[in-house]
Formats: C-alpha cells, sequence, structure tokens
C-alpha cells in the first residue's frame, strides 16, 4: 500500500517535471549543453580506452603468449649496465637448448639488422632485417601470403634469399609481383621468394608487415658480427602448461651455462605476458587522467543544472505555496523538483550519447580506416554507464535545490511574489 | 479539557461550541512572532469555535491579527499558545505533513488573487489536491468534472487561467476547494480582486454551497461583504473584539 503510494508519487512528480521543462525549452536546452558536452567526452573517452586495450591485447595475443624469449636482457629490467656484462647468447647456446628441452613444440635462433632496402627508385630506410632459423616459422606463427617460406637448404647453404612483410611490398613494389626479384638490403642483394600475410595490430606494424626474413647464416654473412647475441624463442608444447616450459628453458639455460645454485640467472627469459602489464598499467594511466578531466567536465555540467535548480525554485516560490497549501507534502515537492533535475540530465545524456555513437562511427570510418589497428569501441555497457551517470548527476545537482523547496514555509511561499 | 463558551449566536445556532461538537475550536490561541530580538503579539489568546454549516466571517483591519488566525486556522501555520482542536484532534502539535494532510483533505482554500497554476489549464488545477490525495487518474478526471459542472465551468475545463475571466478563476478555485470534499471552506477576501458585480456572482454561490450544506470562513476587510455570513467575529489587536450573529444579512 505504501510501496504504491510511493510510485504513484514520484509518477506524478515526474509528470509535473516533465510540463515544467516544456513550459521552458530553451533554458532547459542550454541547461542541458553542459552534460551533454560531459556525457560526449566521457563516452567518447571510454570507448577509446576499450579500443586501445583492445588493441594492446589484440595484438600480444597474435603473437603469442605461450612463446618465452630467451635473451641477453631482460625485457622489463632497469638495471642495463649490469646485464650488458652478460655474456651474448651464443649459437651454442641455441644448440644445446634445442637438444635438451623436452617441453617446447618448437625453438628458434633470430638476429635484428637494421637495414636501408631499396628496389628500383623506391627505398626504405631503418628497416628491421631478421635472421632466423627453419623454428622461427612456428615459433612466431608466420603465415605466407604470396610465395614460401625458407627451405632446408637455404638455411643451409645461406643463401641470398629473403621474405618480406606485407607492408614492405607494399611500399616498395606497390604491391607488384614480387617473386624472383632482386632487393638490395644495405647494399647486399636478396632474393625475394615470399610474402608474409599481414598480421596488423600493434606487433605487425612494428613486426613481422615492417620486417624482412632472411637465413641467419645469410645475415651475419651480409653484415658480419658472427657472435653477436642471439634471441631464442621457445614456444610451449601446451598452452595451459606454458608456465613448465618457462621453469624448464630457465632450468636448462642454467645447466648449459654451468651456473652454482647461488649464481644468479645470465640470461634473460621475456613473454608478451609483460607487454600485456605496461599496457594495462598504461591504459590505467590514460583513464585515470582521460576520466579525471571528463568528470570535471560533468562536474561543471552538474553545478550548471544546480544552479538553474536554484533559479527555479526561486521563481517558483508562489506555485510550491500553492501546492503545499492544498495539500503536496514535503516528499511530493521534493520528488518534483528532483525529477525535473534528473530529466534534464537524463535528456542531456541521452543526446550526449546519441552524439557520441555518431562521432565514433564517423571516426571509426574516416579517421581510422577498416584496417587500422584501433577502433573506437561504442559497448551497450557504455549506454548504460552514460544514462546512468546522468542520471546521478541530475540527482546529485537537484537534491539542494529540491530540498530547499520541500522545506519552504507555506504562508511565506503564498506571499511572495 | 476543553472550556465552553457562549457567544452571541448561541440563540440563534442552538449548542455552544466546544471542541467535541465544533468542526474548528480555537482555545486561547496565541502567536508570537521574534523579530529580530523583539517579540511581537499577533494572537493574544483567540477562542473561536465554529459548528458544522455555519457561515462564519472574520473581520478586522490590517494590522489586526487576522491573517495570522486565518493561517492558523487553515492549517498553513501553527500557534505559539493554545489548542486548536479540528473535527476534535488537536492539531497544534502536529507537523508538516500532518498539516498538509489536513489540508489537503479537511480545508478548501479560496485566495484573494485566486492562486491558480498558471501553466495548468482549468481541470488541472482543479484536479491537483486528488493527485495529493493519491487519487487514482479516472476517479480524480470524473470527480475534477463533477466539481467544475458544480461551479457551472464544466465548459472550461481545457481553458489555462489566462484564458478566464477574474470570476471563472475564481470560480476554478472554488470547484478546487471543493473537490476533497473539505470538512471548511476557508475564503481570504476572495472578492478582493473582482469587480462588485463579479464579487455579487461569487458571494452568491458561497450561499448556494451553503445552503448545499458547506461550512464556510470568510476573512475580509469589507462590512458589506461580511453581512453576507450569519455571523461576524471580529478581531482587533489580537484579541476578538466581538462575536455576534448578522442581524441583516446581504442577500444575494
Amino acid at each position: 500500500m505504501k510501496k504504491s503510494r510511493f510510485i504513484r508519487d514520484t509518477f506524478e512528480g515526474i509528470n509535473m517535471a516533465r510540463s515544467a521543462l516544456l513550459a521552458n525549452p530553451l533554458r532547459a536546452a542550454l541547461t542541458m549543453l553542459g552534460i551533454i558536452i560531459g556525457i560526449v567526452t566521457v563516452t567518447l573517452m571510454s570507448s577509446l580506452l576499450t579500443g586501445l586495450n583492445e588493441m594492446f591485447h589484440y595484438t600480444t595475443s597474435s603473437m603469442g603468449t605461450d612463446v618465452y624469449y630467451i635473451d641477453k636482457f631482460n625485457w622489463m629490467s632497469k638495471d642495463w649496465m649490469m646485464q650488458k656484462n652478460r655474456p651474448n647468447i651464443s649459437a651454442q647456446d641455441a644448440y644445446w637448448l634445442r637438444q635438451r628441452m623436452t617441453t617446447a613444440k618448437a625453438i628458434s635462433a633470430s638476429a635484428m639488422q637494421d637495414v636501408n632496402l631499396r628496389y628500383d627508385d623506391n627505398e626504405l630506410d631503418d628497416i628491421s632485417a631478421a635472421g632466423v632459423d627453419a623454428g622461427y616459422e612456428i615459433t612466431n606463427s608466420v603465415e605466407m601470403d604470396q610465395g614460401r617460406f625458407l627451405s632446408t637448404e637455404e638455411f643451409a647453404s645461406a643463401r641470398p634469399v629473403c621474405i618480406i612483410g606485407y607492408d614492405i611490398w607494399d611500399k616498395i613494389f606497390h604491391k607488384a609481383n614480387p617473386i624472383g626479384k632482386e632487393i638490395r638490403a644495405s647494399g647486399y642483394s636478396l632474393e625475394v621468394i615470399g610474402v608474409a600475410k599481414k598480421v596488423g595490430g600493434l606487433f605487425g606494424d612494428f613486426g613481422i608487415d615492417d620486417h624482412i626474413l632472411m637465413p641467419l647464416q645469410t645475415l651475419i654473412n651480409a653484415y658480419g658480427q658472427p657472435d653477436r647475441s642471439l634471441t631464442l624463442q621457445v614456444k610451449a608444447a601446451s598452452l595451459l602448461d606454458k608456465e613448465n616450459t618457462k621453469d624448464e628453458a630457465e632450468y636448462q639455460m642454467r645447466i648449459i651455462r654451468r651456473l652454482k645454485p647461488t649464481e644468479s640467472d645470465n640470461f634473460g627469459i621475456n613473454s608478451n605476458d609483460q607487454f600485456n602489464q605496461i599496457f594495462d598499467g598504461l591504459t590505467k594511466t590514460l583513464s585515470i587522467i582521460g576520466l579525471t578531466i571528463t568528470g570535471l567536465a560533468l562536474l561543471v555540467g552538474g553545478i550548471g543544472i544546480m544552479n538553474i535548480m536554484f533559479v527555479s525554485v526561486k521563481e517558483r516560490t508562489k506555485e510550491i505555496g500553492i501546492r503545499k497549501a492544498i495539500g503536496a507534502r514535503r516528499r511530493m515537492v521534493l520528488i518534483q523538483f528532483l525529477s525535473e533535475a534528473s530529466m534534464i540530465c537524463l535528456l542531456a545524456g541521452s543526446i550526449g550519447l546519441i552524439i557520441s555513437y555518431a562521432a565514433s562511427l564517423y571516426i571509426n570510418t574516416k579517421v581510422f580506416t577498416a584496417d587500422s589497428s584501433i577502433h573506437l569501441h561504442f559497448t551497450i555497457s557504455l549506454i548504460l554507464l552514460g544514462l546512468g551517470l546522468s542520471t546521478l548527476i541530475g540527482v546529485m545537482s537537484g537534491i539542494l535545490p529540491a530540498w530547499r523547496a520541500s522545506k519552504l514555509d507555506p504562508v511565506d511561499a503564498l506571499r511572495y511574489e | 479539557m476543553a472550556t465552553t463558551y457562549t457567544n452571541g449566536s448561541g440563540t440563534l445556532q442552538g449548542d455552544a461550541h466546544t471542541a467535541e461538537n465544533s468542526v474548528i475550536f480555537l482555545e486561547n490561541i496565541q502567536k508570537v512572532y521574534k523579530m529580530g530580538t523583539e517579540l511581537v503579539y499577533a494572537l493574544r489568546g483567540v477562542t473561536i469555535g465554529v459548528h458544522q454549516n455555519e457561515y462564519v466571517a472574520i473581520m478586522g483591519p490590517s494590522g489586526s491579527g487576522k491573517s495570522t488566525l486565518m493561517n492558523i486556522i487553515g492549517c498553513l501555520d501553527t500557534p505559539t499558545g493554545g489548542a486548536y482542536y479540528f473535527n476534535g484532534l488537536n492539531v497544534a502539535g502536529l507537523d508538516d505533513d500532518d498539516l498538509a494532510e489536513i489540508r489537503n483533505r479537511q480545508i478548501g482554500f479560496v485566495f484573494q488573487t485566486f492562486n491558480l497554476l498558471a501553466r495548468s489549464d482549468s481541470l488541472h488545477n482543479v484536479e491537483l489536491p486528488l493527485i495529493y490525495a493519491g487519487v487514482g487518474k479516472g476517479e480524480r478526471i470524473r470527480r475534477a468534472m463533477e466539481s467544475l459542472d458544480h461551479v457551472q465551468l464544466g465548459d472550461r475545463a481545457g481553458h489555462k487561467p489566462n484564458e478566464l475571466s477574474g470570476g471563472q478563476r475564481q470560480r476554478v478555485a472554488i470547484a478546487r476547494a471543493l473537490v476533497t470534499r473539505p470538512s471548511i471552506l476557508l475564503a481570504d477576501e476572495p472578492t478582493g480582486n473582482l469587480d462588485s458585480k463579479t464579487g455579487e456572482e461569487i458571494m452568491r454561490l458561497f450561499k448556494e454551497l451553503h445552503e448545499q450544506g458547506n461550512t464556510i470562513i470568510l476573512v475580509t476587510h469589507e462590512e458589506e461583504i461580511a453581512r453576507h455570513a450569519a455571523r461576524i467575529v471580529r478581531v482587533k489587536d489580537g484579541l476578538v473584539e466581538s462575536d455576534e450573529p448578522v442581524l441583516e444579512r446581504t442577500l444575494v
């Protein structure tokens, strides 16, 4: 009984609020502006953050989190100077690790070299060339777009052949047939035998899409430094037991390196999970900054609503007096003004959501293209967030003016002109 | 224990007023305001009773305490001393919401300036007290229309106050006052903003309502208007100066 009365009071309060808003549409619209801007920024910001996050995680998962990188350095470590004195990862290390590992699906050794590429008049500077071995195809999940992967014979005899990344094919061949063509990598002539499939994402952009691959020995023959430090990639036999593989890799490397139990590792074992951690930290920081700024916009909007509600209460003092004289209880007056503020905000929130939805569609098609690695994510939860947030602001900014209205003395209010 | 008092109307109205047999019964009502450091005594001990179906005028010059008395009778204000029985219930100590409930269900207000909601049409103005009484929509509209018909304004239900004449506005206000079937009609200078002809129409309506059984309390400073009532209570300096029946009533 009591509950239905409350629902009816609320319903009537909303009705009264609606007619009050319709009576003064221009003012309502101007008041809404602050909230609209706030909701647009908050939703666009969080859809951008979701997009960023998704891009990072898509990227790292496409790289595989079941691959461990045995490197001279620990990627996330800061004591570079100490690690500089570690022994290089050698072909011997790679050989013995391959012999000893039991929980690895594949192991590869690779080295990187910056080169400039030339074909005809097209030139690309600062391209990463990777010298790889047969295991690389599996550890890096290389798939071919055209041509074929490097053959056993080519690895064994260090033939001057290479596979180019998809973006490189685009940039220096303009998507013309590259197979059998000679390109020059920092002056060293290489025959193109294949094009790798586009990976996309951040790792595609900074990874294989922009790399060329050649046999490791070819790289060393061409650019020297036979004792350069290699990167060993160990792909776990089972994704679920990847931690075992990591532990085994560390254990086997310690044996290969003949380390005493008291000595610490003189190599680093890295994984893409570490990137995830960095990305998560990065997105968290971005979230805090972004949401603080947009939160401020909403706060300003909310203060605007509160201000206009105070004015509205003042203007309608007489009306409140009449309502109270004929029997409006405090709660009814409170509900009426609270609904008014909430309705302004909810309406503004909905408009804001429509605008930001349109904006995100526009940005996704015009600014970020279909194959770009980042997209704005406009989700259901974002809509709920927007609506919830705007209602909350309405209630928060309306409560004080509504309270003041409900507390007006009917005699004074009736006398007010 | 409420005291009994007799007044000039005793011979006409029958019983003397007590808290038990009156619709409203004010006993030694006082109202003191604090203006800065000074105390202002608006009412110094007013005792009045009104029976069911009485037609009483309260008269007094400005500053007499007449308005304060009306506010207290209308449960818009609470006294600082004395007891006020409304249908036997002492309302002097009730809180805001209880008073709102009494105003809503027991008192029909008619104001000098009509006090209609400007943005709402007649029907909505009349149904407003029923909204606050929690009456459902269908019932509300039926009763509001009934009430508008009662004041011959059934055909003006969709008109807003600024589309109505002064007399029509006041009749909408009377329809609003009647819609909850209150125990008393409390009219504060109901003809003050109307020309004399229209004022007369309104006074005729009050007379009819009185004849139909309504209890009417009329607050006015005009002798001529007051003489429509059956009894006049004169207030001066916060006290009842006289309380007697009207021997020669103005008949409209």
